[in-house]
């Protein structure tokens, strides 16, 4: 039952709406389709949302509860939920409560979550010029075009590649080549990689509706 | 010279990021006009936006958080505006991440409020949307019925834009704005399913692999990360944040190729000295 | 009003330098920032969750609409929460089990047809052809071999020997090109997320704060 259960409703919705997809049909279109699958899977997707935020939540409190190394910062964690909480759900909106633009939850958002945010992902301009100026080295054939296709993609994209491109009289055409290289080999690869990619999905979509992939059932229960 | 490339290599780190900061920097002090010249993909997305008619409808997806804001923000404003100046009606939503939600919400209304656009008539913003993917595939059957309601909670159902615009039929072009791998998503049933165009702008990061979609023509050009965005603001002819950022872009480059060559001499000698 | 906006700016400027401070070593201020932002990140997510998701298509719909049939969905839902106690946590399972089943079935189709067929189809294309330039006709041959070899390279099935294996090296050289071509974009994305950062601390800023 614990198992069978399960792997029973993911055959049967599995095989009932990959017909759906391809019967344009009432039945299909509207009950199946709009009703099931956009209707009722959108409120039971709602409910997945909390189990996350349950399981962060008791992340954070178990680490205050034990006092384990840096568990002051919890508490920052926490504050800024309770924070957005209150602010965007509890608050009225006559006090600047809500969500809309304008209200103290949105300007929470643009002036702290915003400017952290961007500002964590900016460290990696840092860590790829060290990275670069390290790793990428041209210790052999292999590495030498890879090398040597960065570099030519690097300079074709900022105005420097146009400026060689001036001086040389369209000798050296670093945009064109780097547009090239987009258009040719690198699409070559990403659909070679993308049709394996593809087949694999395919293939583990079929393996989880047959009952044959069965890890997302989790434990041995 | 020797000693120089072989001791260069050991340089603490924080050096190099301290390079990286000045030369991010300073352009931004130094006025300069660096040739922008649009890449073929971009002008292609413009090129289908700038023949679209007069009150025709597009839809532009803002599916990226803050962290991707540098590059993904100043092409939704691009597109809005030239959507906007050529009396375009925008659909702004942010269905992937609940974060781009806010960002969507400033940059469709501040380019409506540039061009005197009215909300629900000319523009609507859903915002953030549970069910992904099955938001998209009830969007092509009816928008109403599954989005139900915009951002400020108020029925779409009224709204004179909703008249017009019933499913994806009536949408001229899907444009996705995404951190993430969300175009595919749109690409299988916008595209293939319901065979309306789609068309997106990415990272840089992420870029070189929708260059198959392009070639396939299942994408309608494409915008590839800050430069692209500079590209779009070349075309309508304004100074946004993509075109601000291309000098120091320019210089970066230089650097890291100068680190690059210096890194390679340094290894090439290293080499020699333990053969 | 002007204050806030004032103020926010320079909350923002703060918030940055905090992080950036991590540049130099791992600090007390980088790390209640990081703390701050994913705490803010969540109560974020949960604020839409509630106005865009529960009232929109939960509570209004079923107290104002009285559409009753969504009480279906909200009792598969909240067989989620059977996650809190081990006896009832397989009950997870099935609103997994219903999601997985019905997006794996129906994502099939359109998978297919976008990332499998009409990929193939893109591959079909002319070699010689009136009207095609010498480097068209090139660059149609070099996408074709490129395709080819690629996968080749990433079929295990037969070893890398002889006329495969020298496909697959073939393959090796168009796969360096295409990732050299991702990490020159990479390069470029990294450092257009700090240019972001950059223009906020040095254009926007001082004209907040000063004027201008």
């Amino acid at each position: 039952m614990k198992r069978s259960l399960p792997l029973a409703i993911v055959f049967i919705g599995g095989v009932v709406f990959f017909i759906s997809y391809f019967v344009p049909h009432y039945i299909s279109e509207e009950i199946l389709q709009r009703q099931i699958m956009v209707e009722w899977i959108k409120v039971i997707s709602l409910f997945a949302f909390v189990i996350g935020l349950y399981s962060l939540i008791h992340l954070h409190v178990n680490k205050i509860k034990r006092k384990v190394d840096n568990w002051q910062y919890s508490i920052l964690t926490l504050s800024g939920i309770g924070v957005m909480f209150i602010v965007g759900i509890l608050l009225p909106e006559k006090f600047n409560g809500g969500i809309q633009q304008g209200s103290i939850y949105d300007w929470i958002f643009m002036n702290l979550q915003v400017p952290l945010q961007a500002t964590m992902f900016s460290l990696l301009a840092f860590y790829i010029t060290s990275a670069a100026f390290r790793a990428f080295k041209a210790r052999s054939v292999e590495a030498t075009c890879l090398l040597l296709a960065a570099v030519v993609v690097m300079l074709g994209r900022v105005p420097l590649g146009e400026t060689i491109r001036s001086i040389t009289q369209g000798f050296l055409d670093f945009p064109k080549w780097t547009q090239w290289i987009l258009d040719v080999p690198n699409t070559a690869t990403k659909r070679a990689i993308m049709l394996g990619v593809a087949l694999g999905m395919m293939a583990t979509s079929l393996k989880i509706i047959l009952g044959i992939e069965r890890s997302w059932l989790g434990g041995s229960e | 010279m020797k000693k120089f490339f072989l001791n260069i290599v050991n340089l603490d780190r924080r050096w190099i990021f301290l390079m990286v900061a000045i030369v991010v920097s300073v352009p931004l002090f130094i006025p300069s006009n660096p040739p922008i010249v649009p890449a073929r993909p971009v002008q292609e997305l413009y090129d289908f936006i700038d023949a679209l008619p007069e009150g025709s409808t597009i839809m532009v997806c803002f599916d990226y958080s803050p962290d991707s804001l540098a590059e993904l923000n100043p092409m939704g404003r691009a597109i809005c505006r030239h959507a906007f100046s050529k009396d375009i009606n925008v659909i702004g939503m942010a269905f992937a991440w609940p974060s781009g939600s806010g960002l969507g919400q400033e940059v469709v209304s501040s380019a409506a409020k540039e061009y005197d656009k009215v909300q629900g008539k000319d523009w609507v913003y859903f915002g953030y949307k549970v069910g992904f993917a099955q938001m998209i595939i009830g969007m092509g059957k009816d928008i109403v019925k599954t989005v139900q309601a915009d951002y400020r909670g108020e029925s779409l159902k009224n709204m004179e834009l909703f008249q017009e615009v019933k499913n994806y039929d009536d949408v001229s072009i899907v444009i996705v704005l995404a951190a993430g791998g969300t175009v595919q998503t749109y690409i299988y049933f916008v595209n293939t399913m319901y065979n309306r165009p789609v068309s997106a702008g990415v990272t840089a990061v992420m870029a070189a692999d929708y260059y198959p979609y392009l070639q396939t023509g299942q994408l309608i050009g494409l915008l590839n990360g800050m430069k692209g965005a500079a590209d779009y603001e070349k075309l309508i002819n304004i100074k946004g944040l993509g075109t601000r950022g291309i000098p120091s872009q320019n210089w970066a480059h230089i650097m890291i190729i100068i680190l690059i060559v210096v890194g390679n001499i340094a290894y090439l000698l290293e080499k020699k000295q333990t053969k | 009003m002007a204050f806030w906006s004032v103020f926010g700016t320079i909350l923002a400027a703060l918030a940055t330098l905090a992080i950036f401070s991590f540049l130099y070593k791992d600090n007390p201020f980088y790390r209640s920032a990081e703390h701050i932002m994913i705490g803010l990140s969540v109560g974020y997510g949960l604020g839409q969750l509630w106005h865009l998701g529960f009232k929109q298509f939960l509570f209004d719909p079923l107290f104002k609409e009285a559409r009753y049939e969504l009480l279906i969905p909200t009792a598969i839902g909240m067989l989620y929460f059977g996650f809190v106690h081990p006896k009832t946590r397989w009950l997870i399972r099935i609103p997994i089990a219903i999601l997985m089943g019905i997006m794996a079935g129906f994502g099939l189709g359109p998978g297919m047809q976008a990332s499998i067929f009409k990929q193939v189809q893109g591959t079909i294309i002319p070699l010689f052809r009136y009207g095609l330039t010498v480097g068209e006709t090139f660059s149609n041959i070099l996408l074709i071999v490129g395709v080819f070899s690629a996968i080749v390279y990433f079929f295990f099935s037969w070893k890398h020997k002889g006329v495969v294996g020298g496909v697959a090296k073939v393959g090796i050289y168009f796969l360096m090109i295409g990732f050299g071509a991702s990490f020159g974009l990479t390069v470029m994305g990294r450092i257009s997320l700090l240019i972001g950062r950059i223009v906020f601390l040095f254009q926007d800023l001082p004209k907040v704060l000063f004027g201008g």
